[in-house]
C-alpha cells in the first residue's frame, strides 16, 4: 500500500463522510459548510491523482462559488440559524432511491474493477487539459460558453431597470 | 386507366365526395344537402352498376394456372411503398352483388331521408354520415389488400356510432357504446390477423396470398383463428352477437337498414375473401367449429325471436338466424355452401332491410314496437300489412322468394358434406328454418290479424309516395332474386369454383 | 510548447446550430437594448426567421455523411432527418408560443421565480408583452439539433443540459395559474437534474469500460475490452435512464402529466413534440450506433420498459378528467410505441421511428393548439366536463379536435395509423412479436379516453358555462392547419415521407 492509496482512502472517506452529515444534519448553516468539506476532499482525490487543474477549479468553484452562493441564498432568504426540525424529515422514499443508487454504483464498481490496477497514463496539468479541449471537446466547450454568455446578459437584463422606461409609453398596439 | 379503373376509383370517390359536401353545406340548405347527398349516392349506384363485366375472368382465365381470384377490373398502385402497403381494388362475381347492394340501400336511404329525418334532425349529417358508412362498405367489398382491406373496414365503425348514438331511440348511448366495444374488439383481432398474415407471407395481396397460399400449416390455424373471430364479431356469429340486437333496435331506420342489409356482410364476405382463401388450410381445420356455432347461432336467434314482443328485437334476432344461415354455408367450404352463403348474404340484405323500413313505418304510425299494442294492422293500412307480410314471409324462406336459396342450400351443403357431423348440423338448420316459419307466422298473427288494437287504429291508413319508392325496388329484388337465383349465382359460380378448388387443394 | 492542432470543423454541417446560437444571443441582446413595447415583433420575427435559416442550412446539408468538430458531431441521414423534424416542429410550436391575440399580451410572464402571488408577480401578471421566451426557445431548439447530431456522450450531454435548462424556465412562464407553473418547473428541474446526474454517472462508467466516450470507440469497444462488462451494462442503463427520462417513459414518467399541466400550453405542445424527437433521436444514435453489440442483452429489458410505457400510459389515461393531462399520459403511451419501433434494431425500425416521431409532432402540436383555443375568464378550460357539447356552439373546431383525437387512437386515414403500422410492422420483422401484441392492446385500451372526449364534445348536452372558443389569431391558426394537414396528409400519402425517412436510415459511424 502506497501513500497515494491511503490518501485516496482517507480522502474518500471524508468526502462519504461529509456528504452524509451534509444530508443528516438538522443545521441549515452547517449543511453547507459540510459540503465545503465533501467538495474539499474531492477536491484532495483529484490532487492526490495528479489532475491539478482539476482539483483547483474544483476549489475554486464548487468550493469557492457555489457553497458561497448557496450559503448566501441562505442569508437572504432569511433561514433559521439554529437546527430547523423540518430538515429532518423521515424521507423514506428519497433514502431508498439514493442510498440505493448510491450503493449499488458502489458495488457496481467494486464488482468491475477488483483489485485490477489501471496505469494512470499522463498527469493532467492545464496543459495538456487545454490541448484537449481545444482539440477534441472545442465545440462542446464552445457551446457551454456561449450558454454561459447568454445567461450572464440574461441575468444583467434581468437585474437592470427597463429600458426605455424614463419615456412615455405608447398605447399598447397590435398587443391585443 | 382503363374505364373499369376509373368506375372502381369513382365508385369510393363518389359518395366520399358527397359525404364531404354535404357537411360543409350551412345548415340553412339542409333539404339542398340531403339532395346533394341521395344525388352522390344515385350516381354512385350506377357507377358501381357499371362494373358489371359479362362473362369469365377475361384474359386472366388463360395461361397454365390462372390465379383463384380473378378480378374484371383491377387497380393496384402503391400507397405506401415503404410499408409495401397497396391501393389494391378489384371487383368480381363474389363481391359485385354486394356492391351494387350497398349502393342501394344506401341510395334507399338518403331518399328516405329526405323525406323523413328522425329526431334530432341535422338530416344533412346524418345523410354525410351515410355516405361515410358507404365508403367504408364498399371499400371493404372492392379491397384486394389485407391492409387496404382493414383500414376500410375500421372507416364503417364511428360514423355508424355516430348515426346510433345521435339519432338512435331511447337508449341509444348503451347501444351505440356496446356496438363500438365490440366492433374495437374485432377489430384489434382482426388486425394481429392481418399483421401475422402480412409479417409471415411478406405481402398482402389477397390474390396472391389466395393464389399461392405461402403459409405454413401453424401460420395458417393462428392466423384464421385470429381472422374470423375478428369477422365474427361483425358478422355476427353467436355468441358474439350480442351487440346486435341493441344497436338494430335503437338505431335508426335508415341505421338499422345499412346495419342490416350490408354491415353484417362486411363480416361474412371477409370471411369467405380474406379467412378461407389466405389460410384454406386453417379454414378447413375451424369448420366443424364455426358450423357448430352457426348452427346453434340458427336455433339460438330462432327460439330468442318466438319469444320476442318487441318488433325491431324481433327482427334483429331473426338476423343473428339469418347469418346462421350464411356462416354455416361458409363452414361447409363446398361450392354449394359458398353459393349458398353468397345469395343469403344477398338475400337477407334485400330482405332484413325491408323489414326494418316496414318496422320503422310501423312505430313512426303507432310509436310503439312493442307486439302486444299492435294488433289488426290489415284493417287499420292494409298496404302496410301486405307489404310486411310479403318481407316476412320472404324472410322466412318460402320457395319463389329471395330467402329460400340461401336457407335450403345452406342446408344442402352441410348434407352433401357428408358425414355424420355435418348432416347432423344439418338437419338441425333445418328445423331451425322451420322455427324461423313458426316466428314469422307469429308475428303476422300478433301485427296484421286480429281486431285493431287502440294504436293501430288511431294511425293513419295512407303510404306515403317515399315509403313506396323506398320498398319498391327492395320487393322487385326479393322477387327477382327468388324467381332467378342465377342473377347472384351465375356471376359467382367461376369465383366460388375457383376458390374451393383452392380449399381443397 | 507543442503546437497546437486545431481539429478541422466543417462550418456548412454546424451551420443549423450556429444560426440557432447566434440568433438565440441576439435574442438575448434585444431583450437588453430593445424598449419592451417593441421587442415583440422583433423576436417572433427573429426567432422565425433563425428556425427558417437553420431549416434551409439543414436542408443543404442532405446527403452528407461526416464527422466534424473533433469527432464530436456526425452529420448524417438521421441527424439531418431530424434536425428538419425538430425544425419543423419547432416553427409551428414557435407560431402557438408567438400569439398574442388569445390572451393580452401572450401567455407568458417575464419573470419565472419571483414568489407566486406576491406584489411583483402580480404586477408581471397583468404587464403585457413578456418576450424572454423566445430566445430560451431559440436556445432549446438549438440545444436539442445539438443532441440528435452528437457523437460522443460529453457533446451529447452537454447538448442535453442546453435544451433541459431552457425548458425548465419556459414551464414556469404561464402568466395564468403561476403556481401550477412554478411547480411544474421545480418539478421537472429536480428530476431533470436527478437523471442528468445518471446520465453523467453513466458517460462515467462507459468511460471505464471503454476509455473512451465517441460511439465508435465504444462501439469497438464492446467487441471486446479487458475491463468488466458490468461497467458496460450498469454505464448503459444509466445513460438510458436519462435518456428515457427526456423521452417520459415508464418508470421515469412521474414528471410528465403535472409538467404537461403546469407548463404553459404551448410551451406543453413544444416539449411534447420536439423533446420527443430529440430524446428519441439520441437513444436512436446511443442504441444504434454504440451499443448494437450488445442490443441482444438490453433489448428485453427495454422491451419490458416499452410495454411498462404503453400499460401506463393507456390505463391511466383512461382516468383523467383533465385534457392536458390526459394528454400527458397520452404522450407516454406513444413514448411506448416509439420504443417498439426503436427496439427492431434494423433500417426499418430506424426509419419507422423517425416517421413515427414526425407524425405524432405534429398531431400532438395541433392538439396542444387546439387546447389553447377553448377558454373561459380564468383562461384556458381543460377539464373534460367543460367542453361537453363543444361540438354543438363551434362544429369546425370540434371537427379538428376530433379528427386529431382519431389520429392518436390510431383511426385508418390518420397519420396514427400509418405511423403505429409502420413501427409495429418494422418490430414484426424483427420478430418481436410480444411488444407488437402488447403495443395493439394497449392502442385499443387507449382509443376509449380519445373516444370519451368525443362523445362529450357531441353528444352531451352543453352546460350553462361551458367555454367559449376564441377565434384563434393568424398564427395560431397557421399552426392548427399545419398540424391537421400533416396529419390528414400523412394518413393518406405517407409515401414520400416514408421514403425519405428510409432514404435517411443510415447512421454513420
Amino acid at each position: 500500500m502506497t501513500v497515494s492509496d491511503v490518501l485516496l482512502l482517507g480522502l474518500g472517506a471524508v468526502a462519504v463522510g461529509a456528504a452524509l452529515l451534509v444530508v443528516t444534519t438538522r443545521h441549515l448553516v452547517r449543511a453547507g459548510l459540510y459540503l465545503v468539506v465533501a467538495l474539499g476532499a474531492v477536491a484532495g482525490i483529484y490532487l492526490v491523482l495528479a489532475a491539478e487543474l482539476v482539483a483547483w477549479v474544483q476549489v475554486l468553484i464548487y468550493v469557492g462559488a457555489v457553497v458561497v452562493l448557496l450559503l448566501f441564498a441562505v442569508m437572504l432568504t432569511r433561514a433559521p440559524i439554529g437546527p430547523s426540525e423540518d430538515l429532518d424529515r423521515p424521507g423514506w422514499p428519497a433514502l431508498l432511491v439514493g442510498g440505493g443508487s448510491g450503493l449499488g454504483l458502489a458495488a457496481l464498481l467494486v464488482d468491475a474493477y477488483r483489485w485490477s490496477t489501471v496505469d494512470r497514463d499522463q498527469v493532467g496539468d492545464a496543459q495538456r487539459l487545454g490541448t484537449e479541449i481545444f482539440r477534441s471537446w472545442v465545440l462542446p466547450f464552445e457551446v457551454l460558453s456561449v450558454l454561459l454568455l447568454a445567461a450572464l446578459v440574461g441575468a444583467i437584463v434581468v437585474s437592470r431597470p427597463e429600458v426605455g422606461r424614463a419615456r412615455p409609453r405608447p398605447p399598447d398596439r397590435g398587443e391585443r | 386507366m382503363s374505364a373499369g379503373q376509373v368506375a372502381l376509383v369513382a365508385t369510393l370517390a363518389v359518395p366520399a365526395v358527397g359525404a364531404s359536401v354535404v357537411a360543409a353545406l350551412p345548415s340553412r340548405a339542409d333539404r339542398a344537402a340531403r339532395l346533394v347527398g341521395t344525388v352522390a349516392a344515385a350516381v354512385t349506384l350506377v357507377v358501381s352498376a357499371a362494373l358489371y363485366r359479362p362473362g369469365d375472368g377475361g384474359w386472366f382465365s388463360f395461361g397454365p394456372n390462372p390465379p383463384a381470384i380473378r378480378p374484371w377490373h383491377d387497380l393496384d398502385v402503391s400507397w405506401a411503398s415503404g410499408l409495401d402497403l397497396r391501393f389494391h381494388l378489384g371487383v368480381d362475381g363474389i363481391s359485385y352483388p354486394l356492391v351494387v347492394l350497398t349502393a342501394l340501400l344506401t341510395l334507399l336511404c338518403c331518399g328516405y331521408t329526405l323525406w323523413h329525418v328522425p329526431d334530432p334532425g341535422r338530416g344533412r349529417l346524418l345523410t354525410a354520415l351515410l355516405l361515410a358508412i358507404e365508403v367504408g362498405i364498399l371499400g371493404t367489398f372492392l379491397a384486394l389488400d389485407l391492409v387496404l382491406f382493414f383500414v376500410f373496414f375500421e372507416v364503417v365503425l364511428l360514423p355508424m356510432y355516430a348515426v346510433i348514438a345521435v339519432w338512435g331511440g331511447p337508449d341509444r348511448r348503451h347501444a351505440a357504446r356496446k356496438f363500438v366495444l365490440y366492433t374495437l374488439l374485432g377489430s384489434v383481432l382482426l388486425l394481429v390477423g392481418v399483421f401475422t398474415v402480412v409479417s409471415a407471407a411478406g405481402t398482402g395481396d389477397i390474390v396472391a396470398l389466395t393464389a399461392a397460399n405461402p403459409l405454413s400449416r401453424g401460420t395458417q390455424l393462428a392466423a384464421f383463428t385470429l381472422l374470423a373471430l375478428g369477422l365474427a364479431v361483425k358478422a355476427p356469429l353467436w355468441p358474439l352477437h350480442t351487440w346486435l340486437p341493441d344497436a338494430h333496435t335503437e338505431a335508426p331506420t335508415v341505421g338499422s337498414v345499412i346495419l342490416a342489409g350490408v354491415l353484417l356482410k362486411m363480416g361474412t364476405y371477409g370471411l369467405i375473401r380474406v379467412a378461407v382463401g389466405v389460410a384454406p388450410e386453417g379454414a378447413r381445420w375451424a369448420a366443424p367449429v364455426v358450423g357448430s356455432l352457426a348452427v346453434a347461432a340458427i336455433i339460438v336467434g330462432s327460439l330468442v325471436c318466438l319469444a320476442q314482443r318487441e318488433l325491431k328485437r324481433l327482427i334483429a334476432y331473426s338476423s343473428v338466424g339469418h347469418m346462421g344461415f350464411v356462416m354455416l354455408g361458409i363452414a361447409t367450404l363446398t361450392a354449394t355452401g359458398l353459393q349458398a352463403a353468397l345469395i343469403g348474404n344477398v338475400a337477407h340484405g334485400i330482405i332484413t332491410g325491408l323489414l326494418f323500413f316496414l318496422a320503422g313505418a310501423v312505430k313512426d304510425r303507432a310509436h310503439t314496437g312493442l307486439l302486444d299494442d299492435l294488433g289488426g294492422l290489415r284493417e287499420r293500412a292494409p298496404g302496410l300489412a301486405g307489404v310486411l307480410g310479403f318481407a316476412a314471409i320472404a324472410s322466412l324462406g318460402l320457395p319463389g322468394l329471395a330467402g329460400f336459396w340461401g336457407e335450403a342450400f345452406a342446408v344442402v351443403g352441410s348434407l352433401r358434406r357428408g358425414g355424420p357431423l355435418w348432416s347432423t348440423l344439418a338437419a338441425i338448420a333445418a328445423l331451425g328454418g322451420a322455427l324461423t316459419a313458426a316466428y314469422f307466422l307469429r308475428l303476422l298473427r300478433r301485427v296484421s290479424h286480429g281486431p285493431a288494437s287502440p294504436v293501430v287504429a288511431a294511425m293513419p291508413a295512407g303510404l306515403a309516395r317515399p315509403e313506396l319508392a323506398s320498398w319498391g325496388p327492395l320487393v322487385l329484388l326479393a322477387l327477382a332474386v327468388g324467381l332467378v337465383p342465377a342473377l347472384v349465382l351465375g356471376m359467382a359460380h367461376d369465383p366460388v369454383q375457383a376458390l374451393t378448388e383452392v380449399v381443397n387443394r | 510548447m507543442s503546437d497546437l492542432q486545431l481539429p478541422h470543423i466543417n462550418y456548412a454541417a454546424l451551420a443549423p446550430m450556429l444560426i440557432l446560437f447566434g440568433a438565440a444571443c441576439a435574442g438575448i441582446l434585444i431583450e437588453a437594448f430593445v424598449p419592451r413595447e417593441r421587442r415583440y415583433p422583433v423576436q417572433l420575427g427573429l426567432s422565425l426567421a433563425g428556425v427558417v435559416a437553420a431549416g434551409v442550412a439543414v436542408i443543404t446539408q442532405a446527403g452528407t455523411r461526416t464527422i466534424t468538430a473533433g469527432g464530436a458531431i456526425a452529420v448524417d441521414g438521421p441527424t439531418v432527418f431530424l434536425q428538419g423534424a425538430i425544425l419543423a416542429l419547432g416553427l409551428v410550436a414557435l407560431l402557438f408560443v408567438g400569439e398574442r391575440s388569445l390572451e393580452a399580451g401572450g401567455p407568458f410572464v417575464a419573470q419565472a421565480a419571483l414568489i407566486a402571488g406576491s406584489e411583483p408577480d402580480r404586477r408581471q401578471v397583468v404587464r403585457p408583452g413578456a418576450t424572454e421566451v423566445y430566445p430560451l426557445m431559440l436556445f432549446a431548439i438549438g440545444g436539442m439539433e445539438l443532441f440528435v447530431a452528437a457523437n460522443d456522450l460529453l457533446t451529447m450531454f452537454v447538448a442535453l443540459e442546453v435544451f433541459s435548462l431552457p425548458l425548465y424556465l419556459m414551464c414556469a412562464l404561464a402568466r395564468r395559474r403561476r403556481l401550477l407553473s412554478q411547480e411544474a418547473a421545480l418539478k421537472y428541474f429536480l428530476l431533470g437534474s436527478y437523471s442528468s446526474g445518471f446520465f453523467l454517472f453513466g458517460i462515467a462508467l462507459i468511460y471505464g469500460f471503454a476509455g473512451r466516450v465517441d460511439f465508435a470507440g465504444i462501439h469497438a469497444a464492446a467487441l471486446g475490452s479487458d475491463r468488466s462488462n458490468a461497467l458496460l451494462y450498469g454505464g448503459l442503463a444509466l445513460l438510458s435512464i436519462g435518456l428515457l427520462f427526456k423521452a417520459a417513459a415508464a418508470p421515469f414518467h412521474v414528471w410528465t402529466p403535472d409538467v404537461y399541466q403546469g407548463a404553459p400550453t404551448p410551451v406543453t405542445g413544444f416539449m411534447a413534440a420536439c423533446t420527443k424527437v430529440a430524446a428519441f433521436g439520441a437513444l436512436l444514435r446511443v442504441l444504434y450506433v454504440a451499443f448494437d453489440r450488445v442490443s441482444w442483452d438490453y433489448r428485453p429489458v427495454l422491451g419490458v420498459v416499452a410495454i411498462l410505457t404503453m400499460l401506463v400510459g393507456a390505463v391511466f389515461a383512461v382516468t383523467q378528467t383533465d385534457l392536458k393531462r390526459l394528454l400527458a399520459y397520452s404522450s407516454i403511451a406513444n413514448a411506448g410505441y416509439l420504443l417498439v419501433g426503436v427496439l427492431a434494431m434494423s433500417k426499418d425500425g430506424l426509419s419507422s421511428s423517425m416517421f413515427y416521431l414526425v407524425a405524432y409532432g405534429f398531431t400532438v402540436l395541433a392538439a396542444f393548439g387546439t387546447l389553447t383555443l377553448v377558454r373561459d375568464a380564468d383562461g384556458e378550460a381543460n377539464h373534460l366536463s367543460r367542453w361537453a357539447g363543444l361540438g354543438r356552439r363551434s362544429p369546425v373546431f370540434a371537427a379538428a379536435f376530433t379528427f386529431l383525437l382519431l389520429a392518436f387512437a390510431g383511426i385508418p386515414l390518420t397519420s396514427g395509423f400509418t405511423s403505429k403500422f409502420a413501427v409495429f410492422a418494422a418490430a414484426l420483422d424483427d420478430g418481436q412479436t410480444w411488444l407488437v401484441v402488447a403495443g395493439v392492446i394497449t392502442s385499443m385500451v387507449l382509443a376509449f379516453p380519445y373516444l370519451r372526449v368525443v362523445v362529450m364534445m357531441w353528444l352531451s348536452e352543453p352546460a350553462e358555462s361551458t367555454p367559449t372558443v376564441s377565434i384563434p389569431g393568424v398564427l395560431t391558426s397557421t399552426g392548427l392547419a399545419i398540424g391537421v394537414a400533416a396529419t390528414l396528409v400523412l394518413g393518406l400519402v405517407p409515401a414520400p415521407l416514408l421514403d425519405l425517412s428510409t432514404k435517411a436510415a443510415e447512421f454513420v459511424r
